[in-house]
């Protein structure tokens, strides 16, 4: 076969060229425009934190000003939620709630989120000793069913806000702990901790400045689902009459005083409290599952 | 006829960054008895080639094209419970990479296997453990009577494989599609299930199509090879042939990249990189790397031709037929 | 694997239990002496003697350092007594016997409810991922775990019983029947069908669709979302994939082999759930006057009757423990990796 005459291509030429680096504000946007839910969950958490900070500023009525001429009046353009038994107006009681609400589930959520990743980091790091006593307590602290734990510790301590808060903590940490000491214990032994500790860094560099920021996502992933399930907790507790009394602005409170009425058929007394409380959990559900999802690289859009 | 014709196949993963067109356009047919290998670089699209066959591809991939005929019917267009009742395991078979992940972990091997028995080959109890037991023998399994209640995690990567061949065969198929069989495992092993291969082939006639992108092991089992390259064939023949005189320049860089004893200086590579299946280069689609590429190459693919000496070449500028050959004819 | 090994690991298990018993009642113990002033001084009021007062301190052991207070409750339960309750006056263990059936009828059938629903749906949205069964299991999964159980309640008995009139008001188990079955099992609507009352047998599936309902709906929404999440990724594994290859029918291969490996995930959700199925029912018979377990708890918490908290509370957590036995037993017997 003769040679021919020929016009070659450099090889290597027609090469596509590598694809630009994403800034990861632009890619968190891709992902979220991606998960409709989680972006609903996002927004619903913000509507939330807003009621939160200036729904008192804003609020037409004063939260605990009794009118009894007003009494158990059905939503209507004066009061789009109608009012409860002392003439209170349910919406405005309802934004105000948001911020009691919120403050006592974010401290919750944070005394937990604090205690509970400093023992399972403890547990996970040190091992041995620490890791049976801590995990042996966290054992004896998960024999309890949640709620009716949080019952006792709520009876005992008397009610009020603190009692919410300490209850609704004490309950959270066990889950902190275990996460931790997994996360640690499986960081631990990854080639970069090796490394770290190869190169010379001393062990509460390690601990301090290696591991514990690589735990960070799930801990992040599990305190936003947390916070809706506190926001059930801490409602059930005030319902029941153990956390905060009547006649706060709470949602679980407002609830409790929507049964008292219940067979004159004032339906509104505990229907908006309650939708608020199932939308605020419902928009940290999403925002957390949604986390989860983007966080996790195998779970991302591609 | 051939046993088993692939036209054309097309296959593409779509996500939502677009489409990843794997297959485009592959072709290749398998006569009964015959051992074909499938040859090509990881990412050319050797698996998903397989399991467009069996239309078992994991989302998000989907064949869009083209046809698989198995005794003239077109198993692209079959029904799932066509294909599930009369071809998968009757017909055709699979073996996997990874044999440990691709067994049931909370089900012993043994009911693993009587369960194929007595659903798909109607035994009852009795019969599809004797049975059982027989194929195990026939695997060269030792011991098969207490194998039967192992755990897939309590058996290594070897005997794990052979369970697999065995689970593969227990229906009798005239095809096995093995996709990287000896992948992960030692040398040892994989020479021992190289040798079961061809015995089993020698004994049951039946016909084996083997994936993989080790050279050498196609060579120890293959009467044929076809190479794949970014979801095309390149070039296909058997293996003699190919090995000796290959035409197509991709072949020739694969088998030159071969690290040999005595070899002096450098390894040679394949210059640039896998083509990007996103954005597959225009014509062929190797022209970006290839040596004796020229300005056709990157306007039209070449279509798959019969070349001297028996080989099929996808290529506008083949490599020259090596001299010895051309004598022989 | 061998049955035997099983029984000593379940019996292993077993044993374990008492020393997290004990400790979780003595933490229980020490929750009620946190209390600030003493049992007798809150209930009696201001006005009994003073010797009234010691009298009674005496007799619940008030008068006592704390470590001998445990001491003789332990000696106490050892015989089956949990202490007098302030608000009943009997042995609190005979009130809890008592409220018990009540209870744990309502418990089982939202619990039944909550697996036959959420284990096919979530099957049904794996297997046939992101078409519309998959959207209704995520919403309903969604909307579940979001929900409070006490505004669920209050808004199915407003809608079916004060709106509708459909369903039984919050009147307890019977409706309005004021007959009784003679109880065999406890459970009112099987003592009822024993009895050959069928009257009295509707009338307990009336009153007990609503609360377990709302129990069942919040318990199922947990179980259906793990079940979706492990079947889904049970189905794209490797060894499905062999399954299928092999022609094995769908139905087989979703039942039996997928299946089993989603199933130990899916129990644990399932004994986390019941934990929180516990708690809930408290709510919910404090809503629907549910004469059970959860209603006697609320008033004595009301009343502030230290020992029928303490025997609720030590009750409540031992079913809970077992049930976490179960599953242990249940895990150690399904999943062949589990060494013990």
């Amino acid at each position: 076969m003769a040679v021919e005459e020929r016009n070659l291509i450099a090889p290597g030429a027609g090469l596509t060229a590598a694809p630009p680096v994403v800034g990861r504000f632009s890619d968190f946007v891709y992902q979220l425009r991606g998960n409709p839910a989680t972006f609903a969950g996002l927004f619903i958490v913000v509507v939330i934190v807003l009621s939160a900070l200036l729904g008192p500023v804003l609020a037409r009525y004063d939260p605990y000003a009794v009118d009894l001429g007003q009494s158990a009046v059905g939503p209507s353009l004066a009061h789009p939620f109608g009012t409860d038994q002392y003439g209170e107006d349910i919406l405005t009681r309802v934004v105000v709630a948001a911020r009691l609400d919120l403050f006592m589930v974010l401290s919750a959520v944070g005394a937990s989120m604090l205690i509970g990743v400093a023992l399972g980091a403890v547990a996970g790091f040190f091992g041995r000793f620490f890791d049976e006593g801590i995990m042996r307590s966290q054992d004896v602290l998960q024999a309890f069913p949640r709620f009716v734990f949080a019952m006792a510790v709520a009876w005992a301590l008397g009610p009020g806000i603190v009692t919410v808060i300490v209850a609704t903590a004490a309950i959270n940490i066990p889950g902190y702990a275990r996460l931790m000491r997994s996360l640690m214990l499986s960081v631990k032994e990854t080639q970069f901790a090796l490394a770290a500790v190869a190169v010379g860094n001393s062990r509460w560099r390690l601990l301090w400045r290696h591991l514990l920021p690589n735990c960070l996502t799930p801990i992040i992933v599990l305190s936003t689902l947390q916070c809706g399930f506190t926001i059930l907790e801490a409602a059930g507790l005030s319902f029941i009459g153990l956390g905060v009394r009547v006649p706060q602005a709470e949602w679980g409170v407002m609830i409790a005083m929507g049964l008292q009425d219940f067979l004159q058929g004032h339906w509104w007394i505990y229907t908006f409290p309650g939708l608020a409380i199932a939308f605020a959990v419902l928009g940290f559900n999403l925002l957390g599952d949604g986390l989860q999802d983007i966080l996790d690289p195998k779970r991302r859009r591609v | 006829m051939a046993l088993l014709e692939v036209s054309d196949l097309r296959t593409s993963f779509f996500l939502r960054s677009g489409e990843l067109r794997v297959l485009d356009g592959v072709s290749l047919e398998i006569e009964a008895g015959e051992v074909l290998g499938l040859v090509g670089e990881t990412g050319s699209g050797k698996s998903v080639t397989a399991y467009s066959i069996t239309r078992l591809l994991k989302q998000p991939g989907r064949v869009v094209g083209g046809e698989v005929k198995w005794d003239g019917r077109d198993l692209v267009r079959l029904w799932e419970s066509e294909l599930e009742q009369e071809i998968r395991g009757k017909e055709i078979s699979m073996i996997f990479q990874s044999p440990r992940e691709a067994l049931n972990p909370v089900i012993t091997v043994g009911r693993q296997l009587t369960q194929v028995l007595r659903i798909r080959r109607g035994m009852d109890r009795r019969e599809a453990r004797a049975e059982a037991i027989r194929i195990l023998k026939s695997v060269y399994i030792s011991d098969p009577e207490s194998r039967l209640d192992s755990y897939p995690h309590e058996l290594s990567g070897g005997m794990a494989q052979r369970i697999m061949i065995a689970l593969a065969l227990s229906c009798e198929p005239r095809l096995l599609i093995a996709d990287e069989p000896t992948t992960g495992l030692d040398v040892t092993t994989q020479h021992q299930i190289v040798l079961l291969l061809r015995e089993l082939r020698d004994r049951t006639g039946m016909a084996i199509l083997l994936i993989t992108h080790d050279l050498a092991l196609a060579a120890q089992l293959c009467d044929r090879v076809a190479v794949l390259y970014a979801g095309r064939i390149a070039e296909m023949g058997p293996i003699g042939h190919l090995f000796r005189s290959p035409r197509h320049p991709y072949t020739a860089a694969l088998l030159a990249s071969r690290p040999r004893l005595g070899l002096q200086g450098d390894i040679l590579t394949i210059p640039g990189n896998v083509a990007n299946l996103m954005r597959p280069p225009g014509g062929c689609r190797f022209h970006p790397r290839c040596p004796n590429a020229t300005q056709v190459c990157a306007q039209q693919q070449p279509p798959l031709e019969p070349m001297d000496p028996g080989q099929r070449v996808a290529c506008h500028n083949p490599m020259p037929q090596r001299q010895e050959l051309a004598a022989s004819g | 694997m061998g049955s035997t090994r099983l029984l000593l690991y379940a019996a292993r298990r077993i044993l374990l239990i008492v020393p997290v018993l004990l400790v979780a009642l003595f933490l229980t113990f020490a929750l009620t002496r946190i209390v600030p002033g003493n049992p007798v001084d809150r209930v009696a009021g201001p006005y009994i003697s003073l010797e009234r007062r010691a009298e009674l301190k005496h007799i619940a052991y008030l008068d006592r350092p704390f470590y001998e207070q445990f001491a003789l409750y332990l000696r106490d339960l050892s015989q089956g007594k949990m202490g007098t309750s302030y608000t009943t006056a009997q042995d609190v263990s005979k009130d809890l016997r008592q409220r018990f059936p009540a209870t744990f009828e309502l418990v089982t059938y939202a619990m039944l409810f909550a697996v036959a629903v959420a284990l096919p749906l979530g099957i049904a949205a794996a297997i046939k991922k992101d078409s519309w069964i998959d959207s209704i299991a995520r919403a309903v999964s969604v909307l579940g775990v979001s929900m409070p159980i006490f505004w669920l309640g209050l808004m199915l008995l407003y809608v079916f019983f004060y709106f509708l009139g459909w369903l039984p008001g919050p009147v307890g188990r019977t409706g309005s029947a004021i007959r009784f079955a003679e109880p065999i099992t406890g459970f009112l609507t099987i003592d009822a069908l024993l009895n050959g009352d069928f009257d009295l047998f509707l009338k307990a599936v009336q009153a007990l669709i609503l609360p377990c309902f709302t129990l069942g709906f919040v318990a199922m929404a947990p179980i259906a979302r793990m079940t979706r999440a492990v079947m889904a990724e049970a189905l794209q594994s490797d060894y499905v994939r062999t399954a299928r290859s092999l022609g094995l029918p769908f139905r087989v291969v979703v039942l039996r082999h997928a299946l089993k490996n989603a199933l130990i995930p899916i129990l644990t959700i399932t004994a986390a759930v019941y934990g929180y199925a516990l708690g809930g029912e408290v709510l919910v018979e404090i809503i629907f006057a549910w004469p059970g377990l959860g209603q006697y708890s609320y008033n004595a918490l009301l009343s502030s009757d230290f020992p029928a908290i303490q025997g609720f509370v030590l009750l409540v957590t031992f079913v809970y423990m077992v049930i976490y036995l179960a599953l242990d037993i249940a895990t150690a017997a399904l999943d062949p990796r589990v060494k013990y």
